[in-house]
């Protein structure tokens, strides 16, 4: 009866335990055994008591707290302009990159109905070990008739669309979709109707097309009269039906505008308007596309997959492999994409914004504490009347909240429009959703607590010494530590960004181009058109003699759309399959190699070193010589190049391949790497080649020139799409312009980051002159000079930043070996950036420290230890 | 009083109990034919209210007889103005149990 009792008395609080068991046990004395039934519910409703009983005071009485956090706020105005200024540049900071991770990753995808119903399919064959995509539309028709777990499974396919908006015909992304897409997306139209199920069933009858709402605003200035007007799509008629909702882009999240599809075509119009002449023929007959499916109310995800796991492993397997079909269902959210992968995202992303917030963090933890530290007086008599220390630090942790969502609504207000900046460089779409809000809300009060823990413990603990009569004095070496941080933390992100800049800017530099403001670069592609392939070289023929007679142009130049530094697309050739003499017929060498139509080495400023350029005859006609660079003679031929035999060819067929003789060596371009790529150069297309880029070097600025450029080219065809044209110098940032971005937003951040530490320092320095005004008053009357004074408090000051600075400067090697290790051509140190954000930092911390040093050094000594 | 918390009829028999000197769980137990996993949680929540204070038996008593201490419960002046207030409102409380005849 007795262990019962002891038992059941675990459940009483510790300190009513002993008390309730002595009670028990009396009771039971009287009333027998019986009596234990009771003891439960007692010892329950004892816990209840005691338990609700604490549970009430951690609030009681907040009310009063928030009544005097405002009041006592509102009476240090300039330490709530400091710290919510500080706070809120630390959140638009956390805030701006959550909502480009958010635009990025979380938000779902515009325009969809109940879109955790819909799922993606993939279909997969292992090709030699290695899985090929195999959702063909035969192999869709055929899930889509068999499958029982979906309510809907639609096809879509994205392609290229020249399309005659009006002005001029423009290459824009487009979609074939199958015709029930919209109705398995539930997608509700802006005007008019979208592709429906009729629309597929007569195959090449019905030519409709589906704009977007983007290029209806853009072209169409949201003219509702639009819907059933026609347009030229690939050279077809079709009749606009209808325009999707707003930034609706279909399964896939597309964030980039330039990137979301502007028309949709029923996938039924897709082999007569769509030839790919790249592709393949084995794959021409069947194309992949995209699968998207809905899932029935009362199947789960993992249902479905059990059923198209079956079901694609009898699908007919095709000639390319015997091995069965691989299907896997994915939903729409980043949720199923590697998990892992998007958390790695989210977290590189969200790094150096964190630490900016983090030095904003540290600036208000300094100016509270300091202020915490005024207030003792005021902690300690309300401790002696009784207040629990709980109290004070929950006082304290108010006024923190408080601040922390000054900072919040500032920081929101601050976001929305540096994202309205960044959008306007950016084509990205950010919205401050509920999402960006609740994340800054959550994010103030995280902070609240980050910066207001400390130092509102510290605080009381420092009062009830005080009421005990212990002596306090504020712990100095905390606040050295929190300069060190942020020394070290702006530091690190400075010398990281501008290394990074300057690392960016190198990269771009140094492509070997000579004068690349004076070089346009014009993007033709007329291969949706299907025009014949003497018209095609007509056309080219025409712009060529068209531009060599605009003004100022000194040297016109054809190639294959590949990138004459190296990295080339591959459409329309860059490499090219050579026999030199060591090459046997079944096994020829790969190179790079560019169609040099026109002046091309005249364009790049090329000198050709050692025998001769192309001649006009050799530009027609099968290929009979070609020229080569100098680091290919260098490798293959011991340089002696010119006059050397070879075999030249599109693909590995000796038999299909052209003999021809090198007739010279051209420098190679790319000056920055010693190892420049071999590259072979010949003067006619090895096969048709409908997209070319053409190489205009201009003698005055080629962004004059670009207008002329554009009529020119327009003039010669009215119905080719508007070429992409661009500076050789615009290229260069296009190509590094997501680096550029994030160098030029590191070293924002850190230029952000010390103007912070600086503030930061202020406040510090401040606090401690008046610490130790009577000490610094006695050394004056003493007979110490204003300077030494002075450099009394700036070398205090300094002597913790300077250690901080060191370990900023270790941080940011690191960093710059981590950045050589991922981008060619970085250098670990660059001393310049590591001296000059050094420099930077300390003058910032120098004017920080010697504002308040000089004030204390100026005062009268007098005066102080007369009020002492 | 507008923030006396309401009573249960179960904290109404005990106060009376109490005010009939009935001091400790069993005897309340006993008089008020309340079984004890009623008596006692009421009890707990009488005493968080402040209408109920415990005491301990004097500890020489509990030796003489052998048995642990008891623990005594009374009135505070808030449970006595409450069970004046309830006998108003309910004229039978008064006569509900008997008086003690001796502790």
């Amino acid at each position: 009866m007795r262990i019962l009792l002891r038992l059941i008395s675990l459940l009483v609080p510790r300190t009513e335990r002993s008390r309730w068991r002595e009670e028990w046990l009396a009771e039971i004395q009287h009333g027998g055994r019986r009596m234990v039934t009771g003891a439960l519910p007692d010892a329950w409703a004892m816990r209840r008591v005691v338990r609700s009983g604490r549970r009430a005071s951690p609030l009681h009485g907040i009310e009063q707290d928030v009544r005097y956090a405002l009041r006592s706020l509102f009476a240090s105005p300039g330490f709530v302009i400091g710290v919510v200024l500080s706070l809120s540049i630390g959140m638009t900071t956390m805030t701006s990159a959550f909502g480009l991770v958010n635009a990025i990753a979380l938000r779902p995808p515009a325009g969809i109905g109940q879109h955790a119903e819909v799922v993606q399919l993939q279909l997969r064959q292992p090709v030699n070990g290695l899985p090929y995509e195999a959702a063909t539309r035969e192999r869709y028709l055929s899930l889509r008739g068999s499958m029982q777990s979906f309510s809907g499974l639609a096809a879509h396919r994205s392609s290229e669309m020249v399309v005659a908006f009006p002005g001029e015909p423009i290459t824009v992304p487009g979609m074939f979709v199958s015709g029930n897409y919209f109705e398995v997306l539930r997608v509700t139209p802006a005007a008019g109707r979208l592709i429906g199920p009729p629309d597929e069933s007569a195959p090449g009858t019905q030519h409709v097309a589906v704009l977007s709402h983007d290029a209806w605003i853009r072209y169409f200035a949201g003219e509702p009269t639009v819907v059933g007007s026609t347009l030229k799509v690939n050279g077809q008629l079709v009749q606009i039906i209808g325009v999707a909702p707003v930034e609706f882009t279909g399964v896939r999240h597309e964030i980039d505008e330039d990137e979301a599809p502007r028309v949709w075509i029923p996938l039924s119009l897709l082999s007569m308007m769509a030839q790919e002449p790249a592709a393949p023929p084995a794959s021409r007959s069947e194309p992949i596309v995209g699968i998207t499916g809905r899932l029935r109310d009362d199947v789960s995800q993992a249902e479905a997959q059990a059923e198209v796991s079956v079901l694609a492993a009898s699908l007919p397997r095709g000639t390319r492999s015997d091995v069965p079909i691989e299907a896997r269902l994915t939903g729409l959210g980043p949720k199923d994409a590697s998990p892992l992968e998007w958390i790695g995202f989210i977290v590189s992303f969200m790094a150096v914004p964190a630490i900016v917030l983090a030095l904003a963090c540290v600036n208000a933890a300094n100016l509270f504490a300091s202020r915490a530290s005024r207030r003792l007086r005021d902690a300690a008599v309300r401790l002696s009347i009784g207040a629990t220390p709980w109290r004070i630090v929950r006082l304290l942790l108010v006024e923190c909240v408080m601040l922390a969502l000054g900072g919040c609504a500032l920081g929101l207000a601050l976001t929305y429009w540096a994202t309205a900046i960044f959008t306007r460089y950016v084509p990205i779409v950010i919205h401050i959703d509920w999402r960006v809000a609740l994340f800054s809300a959550v994010l103030s009060i995280v902070t609240a607590l980050a910066f207001g823990l400390a130092p509102a413990i510290s605080a009381a603990a420092r009062a009830s010494d005080l009421v005990r009569g212990l002596a306090t004095r504020p712990s100095t070496r905390a606040r050295a530590v929190l300069i060190a941080t942020q020394a070290a933390l702006s530091l690190a992100l400075m010398v990281t960004g501008w290394q990074f800049v300057n690392t960016v800017r190198a990269l771009a530099m140094n492509d070997g181009l000579r004068a690349a403001d004076h070089l346009a670069i014009a993007s033709i592609d007329v291969g949706k058109l299907n025009w014949p392939s003497s018209d095609v070289d007509a056309y080219y023929d025409r712009i060529f003699d068209r531009v060599s007679q605009l003004p100022n142009v000194r040297h016109v130049s054809y190639s294959c759309q590949c990138n004459p530094w190296g990295a080339w697309q591959s459409r329309g050739g860059g490499s090219l399959s050579i026999w030199l003499g060591h090459h046997s017929p079944d096994k020829p060498g790969r190179t790079l190699a560019m169609y040099s139509g026109g002046d091309l080495f005249g364009a790049f400023e090329l000198p050709v070193v050692a025998g001769r350029g192309f001649r006009p005859e050799e530009r027609v006609g099968p290929v009979r010589s070609v020229i080569v660079n100098q680091p290919f003679a260098d490798k293959y031929l011991a340089s002696n190049a010119v006059g050397q035999p070879v075999r030249v060819g599109s693909s590995d067929d000796f038999a299909g391949s052209q003999p021809a003789v090198i007739v010279g060596v051209v420098q190679a371009p790319m000056a920055r790497r010693t190892d420049s790529l071999p590259m072979v150069y010949y003067p006619a297309p090895l096969a048709d080649l409908p997209a070319r880029t053409m190489y205009v070097r201009f003698s005055t600025p080629a962004s004059d020139s670009i207008g002329l450029l554009h009529a020119a080219i327009r003039e010669v065809n009215a119905d080719a799409p508007r070429p992409h044209i661009l500076t050789a110098e615009q290229q260069r940032w296009e190509r590094h312009e997501a680096n550029q971005f994030l160098a030029a937003a590191v070293s924002l951040l850190g230029g952000i980051a010390l103007l912070l530490a600086g503030g930061g320092l202020y406040g510090v320095v401040a606090f401690l002159v008046t610490l130790r005004s009577h000490e610094i008053a006695v050394r004056m009357a003493l007979g110490a000079r204003a300077n030494e004074v002075v450099g009394m408090v700036v070398r205090q000051a300094l002597r913790p930043a300077a250690l901080g600075a060191a370990v900023g400067l270790f941080g940011a090697l690191v960093t710059g070996l981590i950045v050589r290790a991922r981008l060619y051509g970085a250098s670990p140190v660059d001393p310049v950036a590591f001296a000059g954000a050094a420099t930077l930092l300390f003058a910032v911390l120098f004017a920080a420290t010697i504002v308040p040093a000089r004030r204390a050094a100026l005062v009268d000594p007098i005066q102080i230890l007369r009020t002492e | 009083m507008a923030s006396d918390p309401a009573l249960s009829y179960t904290g109404l028999f005990i106060l009376q109990a109490l005010n009939q000197g009935h001091r400790f769980g069993f005897d309340i137990m006993q008089v008020t034919r309340l079984p004890s996993g009623t008596i006692y949680p009421a009890l707990r929540r009488l005493e968080a209210l402040e209408l109920v204070t415990s005491d301990w038996e004097k500890d020489l008593k509990a030796r003489k007889e052998g048995r642990p201490r008891r623990r005594y419960y009374e009135l505070t002046p808030a449970g006595k103005r409450q069970l004046k207030e309830a006998e108003a409102r309910f004229m039978a409380v008064g006569r509900l149990f008997p008086r003690r005849s001796s502790t």
